[in-house]
C-alpha cells in the first residue's frame, strides 16, 4: 500500500467516486477516500465541494482516519475559514473525549481556525483542556492560547487565560512549562503590557524545569532566561552554575542559548574568579561548534565575533582552532579570518602572520586579498609587529601576482598612515611595481604615497606624471588623489610641478563632468593662487594617526547583539527591528538579501565615532550631499547607482511627447505631463527583416525640460533599431535667448556599452524658439560596466560655453536584438539543453490586449523576437517556443505558453548571461501588451 | 513563525504552514533566488523580511521560512531532525519515499511543531502519536556491507554513504490495535513524563531484531608545516549509533581509559544520557530507537598521526623537484583505503614527469590536470608500516620569480579513510543490557578518515 497512488490524474467523475467511498460504511475505504482528498488538496485541486461529507467521517473511533480528516479541516480552514465553523460541534465534542489523544487534536486544530466568531466557541472547550489531568493536552492547550491570541488578543486577555498561563509554570511536567513559556514569551512580544515576568518566584520553577524538558523546551527556557535581570551576585551565579551544564548539549542551538544566558548573567557577577571560570566554561563548547556543519560553524564564528569583542578573555589562548582548514568553505574561512584578526596579539603574531602568509597565495583571490588586508591590519592594531608585517608584505610583492601586489599597496598605504616617517624605505619597491596596477584603489593608493612623500621620492613628479597622462580615462577615485598628490607636490617641490599643477587643474575644473572633481579642483586654484603658505599649511597639514576599529561594533549595538546571541540578528550583526518586520503590505519579488548591506568587507579606518563611517583619506563622501547642493543637476552624475532600480516603473520616464505637438513651443510639456507615469512607450522603435523600407514613427518621449530647473533647452528623444542600425533620435528646442550650435553629446558608462558614434551633432546652430530633429547613430562597442544594473540612466548635451544639460533616456531592451536572432529546432534544443537548469526562469504575463497570439508573436517578430514552432496543448494552452540574439551574440531562448482561460502568458526563458533577463523580461512584457 | 517544505526539481513534495503568516509564494521566491545568485548564497537569507533556513539533503531542500527572529542554529538543528526522522520512519530519505508516505509525514509534521514550536521530535517518543503505516520503498541489494550504515558523518556532507542492508528498514510499525482508538491502550501522560526516555513504546515491530550499531568515527585535521613539524593535529570524534533493540534497556557502554578530560577537551552528549559519565569512563542510557550521536568529542592537540608526509622541494631555473614520501604509520595488518593525494603545481607550469620509487604497485595512479593545476596521485589500498615515494618533476616558465614557484606549488593534501582505526586510541570495552543477561548482538566498527590532512611544502 502506497500513497503515490492518490497523486495519479484525476478522471471523469472522480469527485463524485470519492463522495461514494467517503460515505461508505467501511472504515478502511473512507480512510483512502480521504487520503485521495487530501492528495488532491496537496497539488492544488478544488476539493471544496467534498467538505461536509469528510467533515462526517470524523465520527469514528478510527483513530487513523480521524487524524485525517483533522488534517484535512487544518488545511481547508485557511482558504475557506466560513465554512470550517461547521467543524465547532465536533471540536467541541472531541475536546472532551475520553482518549487524551483525540482530546488534544481538537485543541490542536481548532487553533488553526482564524475565524474571529469561531474563536468564542473554543474558549470554554481550552479552558478545559488547559486544566486538563494529561500533560499531553495541556501543552497543547498551552500552545492553543498563542495560537488565539494572534486572532483576537482581547478575548484571550478577557478570558484569563494568560493568568492560566502563568501558573503553568509550576506545572510538574516540563514539557508544559516549556510550552507556557514558549507561549507566554511569544504573546509578551506583542502584547502592549508585560504579561511575562521573570520573578525569584517562577525563576525557579523554570530552572527546575530545564533539566528536565527537551532540548527544545530548554531553548525556550533559557531564552526566557534572559528577561531576568538578576538581584544579586549571588542569584546570578546559581543561575550560572545551573545552565553551565547545558554547554555539553549536542544540541548547537541549546549550547548557543545558554552562552547567551551566561554572557548576561556575568554582568552581575561581582567576583572575578567566578567570571574568569565561567569564561574558561564557554571556551570549548564554542570552539567544538566550529567541529560541525558548515553552516552552523558559520554561525558560530559570527557569534564568536560578537563574543570576542565583548569578552576577548574567553577565546584569547585559542587562536589555533581559528586557522583556516584546506577543505573550509570559502563563508567560514573569510570569518575566521576576520577572528584571527581579533585574536591576534604581540605574543602569537609570528603564528598568525605565517598563516596569513600562506592564505596569500591560495586560489580563490577574494580570500587572498582579505588576506592580505589582515596583515595590514595587524600591523595597524600591533605596533611591534609592524616591522614583521611590513617584511611579509614586501615579499608578497616579489610574488607579482598582480591582486596581491595591488592589495599590499593599499595596505602598506594604511600602515604609513598609522606610522608617518618610519617605513619610507620601502617606497623605492613599491615604486617598481607602478606598471601592475590597474584598480582604482591601488592607483589611488599608490599615488598617495607618492604625493605624501614627494620630498624624498627623486622622481616623484615623473612617476606622477606617468599618470597624468591618462588622467581622462581614470576612475574618479585616481583623479581625485591624482589631483591632491599633484598640488602636495607642487607645494613641497613647486620647481618641479608648475606645468603639472596647471593642467591637473585644468583637467579637473574643466574637462571633467565630475563635480566632486571640479570642486575640489576649484578649491585647490582658489587656494593655491590666493596665498601659497595657507595653501601649504592646510594641505600639508598633519593628519591624524588611524587605529584599526573595522571590525568593531559600537558598544550599545554590541550589547543588543549580545543580548541576541544564537539570533538571525547575530548572523546579520543587525539590530532585530531592521529586518524583523510583520508581513502587512509584502510585496513579492525583490530579491534583496539583509546581508548585501553590510558587505562591505573594506577595513575603513573610522575616527571614533562609529555611526558616521567614513574613509577620512579621500573625500569622496562629500559627494552624499552634493545632490542636494547643487540645484543645477539635482542628480549628481556620481550618484547613478542610487538612480537605477529594477522597477521601470519607479524610473518616471517623463511622458512621451508627439513630435507634432513640439511646435506649439515651451509650456506645451506641462499639460503633456499629465499622463501616466508608467507610460512605456520610450520602448517604440524596431524593424525587423523584411520591415517597412522607410524608419517607423519614434515615439520620443521628453527627456529635459519638464523639472523647474530645466533651462533653456527641451529635449525629447528615444532610441531605436532600423534596419540592424541603432539610433537615438532626439529633437530639440531652443527655449533661451540666444542662439545655441555645436552639441555634444556623451552617454554615461553603462551596462550595454553604448556610446554616440560620434559626440558631434550634426546639426547647425539652433536659434531662439527654433527646434530640430537630430538621428545620432550608436555604437555598441563602447567600454561596458558590468557591475550595473541594465537601465541605461544619464545622457549629457554638452554646449560650447561648458553648459551642460543631464539627462536619461531609456534604453529600450529590444533596441539590442540583431535581426539573426531565428534558430533552427535543432540548435534551439541542443542549446536550451546546453545551458544549465540554473538560468531558467519564469515568469506569468498577464496579457490586456485582446489575446490573439498570432498578433503577439507577429509583433514580437517585427521587433527581432522569433518564433521557431508552435504547438497546441489541449483546449486551453498554446506554446510557442521563440529565440532571440543580442548585439553581444548571447541568445536568448524562450517559452511562452499561452493559457486561453486565464489570458496569461507564461514565460519561461534561458540564457547563458541571466543577469539581462530581469530587463528582457519586463521589455516583453512591454511589448505583447502594445503589439505594434 | 514557520512553514515548513520539502521540495525536488522545483516540485513542492510536502508543504505545511504552522502559522499562516506566510504562503505558498514562498516557494517560488525561495526557487528563484537560489537559482539565481551563484556561488554566494548563504545557508541563511531574508527577502522583504522573510528569513530563508534550508539545508539540502539526497537533492532535497529542506526550508524553514519565518517571519520572527528565530536562532538560526536552532532551525538547521530542527531541519536536520526532520530529515532524520523521516529517514527513521519511512526507511529511506528519498523523494520516492517521501511520496509514498506523504500522510505519514504530515502526521509527524503534525506533532513535531506547534504553531512553530517544536514538540516531540524523537524518533522514539513520537511513536505512539504516528498511526499510518510505512509503505517501504524498493529495497535495492546493497553489496556494499562495509559501507556506513549510518548518514551523516560530520564534516564530509559530500560522501555518499550507502546503508547495510539490514539497517534499510523503518524503525516503527503502528500496532494493529492502536489506531482502533481504544482509550486505554495508550497513555500519553507517561509517554512526556518526567523523562521522555523513560517510555514504553506499546507498538510491537513486526520484525525487530534485538541488534545494535555502532559507529566511532574520527575526523582528523592535520597540519604539517614544510620543515615536518606538526602545526596541528586535531581528532573530531562522534560515536553514532542505530538501535533497534527490543523494549528500552538500559544500556551501559564502557570506553577505555583514554577518555578522560585530560586528553579530550570538550565533548558533548546526546539527551538520552542524562548523568554523564560513571565511574570516569561508563556511560548509562536508554537509547532512543534509531540513529543518533550519542557522543561527540574533540581533541585539540593529538599527538598520533596515521600518515607521515615528508617532502622536499629543490627550486632550479626553469623546474622544481619535488619529492613526497608518504609512510603508513599504524599496524600491518590494517589497511587504508583510497588515498588521494592533491599537489597544486605553478600556474605557469609547462610540464610534468613524475615516477614512483616502488612502481605503480598497490593500484598507485598519478596523473597531472593541466587544468586544474594540479597533480593527482590515488592509492587504491595501503598496508600499515609501508612506504611509498613520489618523484615530480616540474617545468616552469623561466620567467616566474622564484618566490611565486614556492608559494604556487604545495601544499600537499591528503583524503582518506581507514577502517578499524581509532587514533585517539579511544575504544569502547563494552556495551551490555543491565538488565539481562543476555547481551544484544552488537556491530561496532571503528573509522579514522580526513578531508583535511595537509603538509606545507
Amino acid at each position: 500500500m502506497s500513497d503515490s497512488k492518490y497523486f495519479q490524474t484525476t478522471k471523469k467523475g472522480e469527485i463524485h467516486e470519492l463522495k461514494e467511498e467517503l460515505l461508505s460504511q467501511r472504515e478502511d475505504k473512507k480512510k483512502e477516500a480521504v487520503k485521495k482528498v487530501i492528495a488532491a488538496m496537496t497539488v492544488g485541486k478544488d476539493v471544496s465541494m467534498l467538505f461536509t461529507h469528510v467533515l462526517n467521517c470524523m465520527q469514528t473511533h478510527n483513530l487513523e482516519l480521524k487524524k485525517l480528516v483533522y488534517l484535512y479541516v487544518m488545511n481547508y480552514a485557511k482558504n475557506h475559514p466560513d465554512r470550517a465553523i461547521l467543524a465547532v460541534n465536533t471540536f467541541q465534542k472531541d475536546a472532551s473525549d475520553p482518549n487524551p489523544l483525540i482530546r488534544a487534536l481538537a485543541v490542536r486544530t481548532m487553533g488553526c481556525i482564524r475565524v474571529d466568531n469561531i474563536t468564542e466557541h473554543l474558549c470554554e472547550p481550552l479552558r478545559f483542556c488547559l486544566k486538563d489531568q494529561d500533560p499531553y493536552v495541556r501543552k497543547t492547550a498551552a500552545v492553543c492560547v498563542a495560537k488565539l491570541y494572534d486572532v483576537n488578543p482581547e478575548l484571550v486577555e478577557s478570558q484569563g487565560f494568560l493568568a492560566i498561563l502563568n501558573d503553568m509554570l509550576g506545572d510538574s511536567n516540563p514539557m508544559v512549562v516549556a510550552n507556557a513559556v514558549a507561549a507566554l514569551t511569544e504573546i509578551d512580544e506583542v502584547s502592549k503590557h508585560e504579561i511575562f515576568r521573570i520573578n525569584q518566584n517562577n525563576l525557579n520553577k523554570l530552572l527546575a524545569a530545564l533539566q528536565a524538558t527537551t532540548e527544545w523546551g530548554q531553548i525556550f527556557i533559557l531564552n526566557a532566561l534572559c528577561k531576568y535581570n538578576p538581584e544579586s551576585s549571588q542569584e546570578a551565579e546559581s543561575v550560572c552554575e545551573r545552565v553551565t551544564p547545558r554547554l555539553q548539549h549536542a544540541n548547537s542551538a541549546v549550547v548557543l542559548s545558554s552562552i547567551k544566558v551566561l554572557m548576561k548573567y556575568m554582568n552581575s557577577i561581582h567576583n572575578n574568579d567566578v567570571v574568569r571560570a565561567l569564561c574558561k566554561k564557554m571556551a570549548p563548547p564554542l570552539v567544538t561548534l566550529l567541529s560541525k556543519e558548515p553552516e552552523i560553524q558559520f554561525l558560530g564564528l559570527r557569534n564568536i565575533n560578537l563574543i570576542v569583542q565583548k569578552r576577548p578573555e574567553v577565546l584569547q589562548y585559542e587562536m589555533k582552532v581559528f586557522f583556516c582548514k584546506y577543505n573550509d568553505p570559502i563563508y567560514v574561512k573569510m570569518e575566521k579570518l576576520e577572528i584571527m584578526i581579533m585574536l591576534a596579539n604581540e605574543k602569537n603574531i609570528e603564528e598568525v602572520l605565517l598563516e596569513f602568509k600562506e592564505y596569500a597565495t591560495e586560489v580563490d583571490v577574494e580570500f587572498v586579498r582579505k588576506a592580505v588586508r589582515a596583515i595590514g591590519r595587524c600591523a595597524i592594531k600591533i605596533d611591534r609587529a609592524s616591522e614583521k608585517c611590513i617584511q611579509v608584505l614586501l615579499d608578497l610583492i616579489t610574488t607579482k601576482v598582480n591582486y596581491v601586489v595591488q592589495e599590499a599597496i593599499i595596505v602598506i598605504k594604511d600602515i604609513f598612515r598609522k606610522y608617518p616617517n618610519k617605513y619610507e624605505g620601502v617606497i623605492a619597491t613599491l615604486c617598481a611595481n607602478l606598471e601592475s596596477l590597474d584598480e582604482p584603489e591601488a592607483k589611488a593608493s599608490m599615488i598617495w604615497i607618492i604625493g605624501e612623500y614627494a620630498e624624498r621620492i627623486d622622481n616623484a613628479h615623473e612617476l606622477l606624471n606617468s599618470f597624468l597622462e591618462g588622467f581622462k580615462d581614470e576612475n574618479s577615485q585616481v583623479q581625485l588623489q591624482l589631483l591632491t598628490s599633484i598640488v602636495k607636490l607642487f607645494l613641497k617641490r613647486p620647481k618641479d610641478a608648475q606645468q603639472m599643477v596647471q593642467t591637473v587643474l585644468n583637467l579637473s575644473t574643466q574637462e571633467s563632468d565630475n563635480p566632486d572633481l571640479r570642486d575640489r579642483g576649484f578649491v585647490y586654484w582658489r587656494l593655491l593662487a590666493t596665498n601659497f603658505e595657507a595653501a601649504k599649511a592646510i594641505v600639508l597639514s598633519e593628519k591624524p594617526l588611524i587605529t584599526d576599529s573595522t571590525s568593531h561594533l559600537e558598544d550599545s549595538l554590541l550589547n543588543e547583539l549580545i543580548n541576541n546571541i544564537s539570533t538571525l540578528a547575530s548572523v546579520y550583526h543587525k539590530p532585530p527591528e531592521t529586518f524583523v518586520t510583520k508581513l502587512k503590505g509584502l510585496k513579492r519579488g525583490g530579491l534583496r538579501g539583509v546581508r548585501d548591506e553590510d558587505e562591505d568587507e573594506e577595513p575603513e579606518y573610522v575616527d571614533d565615532d562609529n555611526n558616521n563611517i567614513s574613509n577620512t583619506m579621500s573625500p569622496q563622501n562629500s559627494q552624499q550631499g552634493y545632490g542636494q547642493q547643487q540645484q543645477q543637476q539635482p542628480q549628481g552624475p556620481q550618484k547613478t547607482g542610487s538612480l537605477i532600480d529594477l522597477d521601470l516603473s519607479d524610473l518616471n520616464f517623463g511622458s512621451p511627447v508627439n513630435n507634432n505637438q513640439m511646435t506649439g513651443g515651451y509650456g506645451q510639456p506641462q499639460q503633456q505631463q499629465q499622463q501616466s507615469p508608467n507610460d512605456l512607450s520610450f520602448l517604440g522603435g524596431g524593424g525587423g527583416r523584411g520591415g517597412p523600407s522607410t524608419p517607423p514613427k519614434v515615439n520620443k518621449v521628453l527627456v529635459y525640460g519638464k523639472e523647474p530647473n530645466h533651462q533653456n533647452i527641451v529635449i525629447s528623444g528615444a532610441f531605436t533599431r532600423f534596419n540592424g542600425r541603432i539610433s537615438l533620435e532626439l529633437n530639440l528646442l531652443n527655449t533661451s535667448q540666444i542662439s545655441m550650435q555645436k552639441f555634444k553629446i556623451q552617454f554615461y558608462q553603462n551596462y550595454f556599452g553604448i556610446t554616440p558614434a560620434d559626440p558631434i551633432l550634426s546639426c547647425g546652430s539652433l536659434e531662439p524658439n527654433q527646434q530640430t530633429d537630430i538621428s545620432i547613430p550608436i555604437n555598441t562597442t563602447g567600454a561596458s560596466s558590468p557591475q550595473m544594473n541594465p537601465v541605461i540612466d544619464m545622457c549629457i548635451m554638452v554646449l560650447p560655453s561648458q553648459e551642460r544639460f543631464y539627462f536619461k533616456i531609456t534604453f529600450p531592451f529590444n533596441c539590442l536584438l540583431t535581426e539573426n536572432g531565428p534558430l533552427d529546432k535543432e540548435s534551439y534544443l541542443s542549446m536550451w539543453k546546453s545551458i544549465p537548469e540554473l538560468n531558467e526562469r519564469s515568469r506569468d504575463i498577464p496579457v490586456r490586449v485582446q489575446f490573439n497570439p498570432d498578433s503577439i508573436l507577429k509583433s514580437l517578430a517585427s521587433k527581432n523576437i522569433f518564433e521557431i514552432v508552435r504547438k497546441r496543448v489541449g483546449n486551453q494552452e498554446e506554446i510557442s517556443f521563440l529565440s532571440c540574439k543580442t548585439e553581444n551574440s548571447i541568445y536568448i531562448l524562450l517559452e511562452l505558453t499561452f493559457n486561453y482561460q486565464t489570458n496569461i502568458c507564461r514565460c519561461v526563458s534561458k540564457t547563458t548571461s541571466p543577469d539581462i533577463m530581469a530587463l528582457f523580461e519586463h521589455t516583453l512584457e512591454f511589448l505583447i501588451n502594445n503589439p505594434y | 513563525m514557520k512553514k515548513k517544505k520539502i521540495k525536488i526539481f522545483r516540485d513542492v513534495i510536502i508543504y505545511k504552514e504552522y502559522r499562516f503568516d506566510l504562503n505558498k509564494e514562498q516557494c517560488d521566491i525561495f526557487f528563484k533566488y537560489i537559482s539565481s545568485e551563484k556561488n554566494d548564497i548563504t545557508p541563511a537569507f531574508n527577502i522583504d523580511g522573510i528569513n530563508y533556513l534550508f539545508i539540502k539533503k539526497r537533492g532535497m531542500y529542506f526550508v524553514l521560512t519565518t517571519v520572527q527572529l528565530v536562532s538560526p542554529s536552532f532551525a538547521f538543528e530542527f531541519l536536520n531532525r526532520v530529515s532524520t526522522l523521516i529517514q527513521d520512519y519511512t526507511a529511506s530519505l528519498t523523494e520516492e519515499a517521501i511520496r509514498l508516505n506523504f500522510t505519514l509525514i504530515y502526521e509527524l509534521l503534525d506533532e513535531l511543531l506547534d504553531f512553530g514550536f517544536p514538540q516531540l521530535t524523537s524518533t522514539e517518543s513520537l511513536k505512539p502519536f504516528v498511526f499510518t503505516a510505512p509503505s517501504e520503498t524498493k529495497i535495492r541489494d546493497f553489496t556494499q556491507k562495509e559501507e556506513s550504515l549510518i548518514e551523516s558523518i560530520i564534516n564530509a556532507t559530500t560522501k555518499i554513504t550507502i546503508p547495510g542492508k539490514s539497517s534499510i528498514k523503518p524503525i516503527h510499525q503502528p500496532s494493529q490495535g492502536q489506531s482502533q482508538g481504544n482509550s486505554t491502550s495508550i497513555n500519553p501522560a507517561t509517554l512526556i513524563g518526567n523523562s521522555l526516555i523513560s517510555i514504553t513504546s506499546k507498538s510491537k515491530s513486526v520484525d525487530q531484531t534485538n541488534e545494535i550499531y555502532v559507529d566511532v568515527w574520527e575526523h582528523l585535521t592535520v597540519l604539517y608545516a614544510n620543515n615536518g613539524s606538526v602545526l596541528r593535529n586535531e581528532i573530531n570524534g562522534v560515536i553514532q549509533m542505530k538501535s533497534y533493540l527490543k523494549g528500552n534497556p538500559l544500556i551501559s557502554l564502557g570506553l577505555t581509559e583514554e577518555f578522560n578530560s585530560n586528553t579530550v577537551d570538550d565533548f558533548t552528549f546526546h539527551e538520552c544520557i542524562r548523568q554523564g559519565f560513571q565511574d570516569g569512563n561508563t556511560l548509562n542510557f536508554q537509547p532512543p530507537q534509531g540513529e543518533f550521536n550519542l557522543l561527540r568529542y574533540r581533541i585539540s592537540n593529538s599527538n598520533y598521526s596515521p600518515f607521515l608526509i615528508n617532502t622536499h622541494l629543490d627550486i632550479q631555473k626553469n623546474r622544481l623537484d619535488l619529492v613526497v614520501k608518504l609512510r603508513s604509520n599504524f599496524a600491518n595488518k590494517i589497511q587504508s583505503n583510497r588515498i588521494l593525494i592533491t599537489i597544486p603545481v605553478p600556474k605557469s607550469t609547462k610540464s610534468c614527469t613524475h615516477s614512483l620509487d616502488y612502481g605503480n604497485g598497490g593500484g598507485q595512479l598519478v596523473e597531472y590536470h593541466p587544468a586544474d593545476q594540479n597533480i593527482t596521485w590515488q592509492i587504491q589500498r595501503m598496508r600499515g608500516s609501508m612506504e611509498t615515494i613520489l618523484r615530480v618533476r616540474v617545468h616552469v616558465d623561466s620567467s616566474t620569480p622564484e618566490t611565486l614557484l614556492k608559494k604556487e606549488i604545495g601544499p600537499v593534501g591528503l583524503e582518506f579513510d581507514i577502517p578499524n582505526l581509532s587514533c585517539s586510541c579511544i575504544q569502547i570495552k563494552f556495551l551490555r543490557d543491565l538488565n539481562s543477561l543476555i547481551p544484544p548482538i552488537r556491530w561496532i566498527r571503528y573509522i579514522a578518515e580526513s578531508k583535511s590532512y595537509v603538509s606545507r611544502v
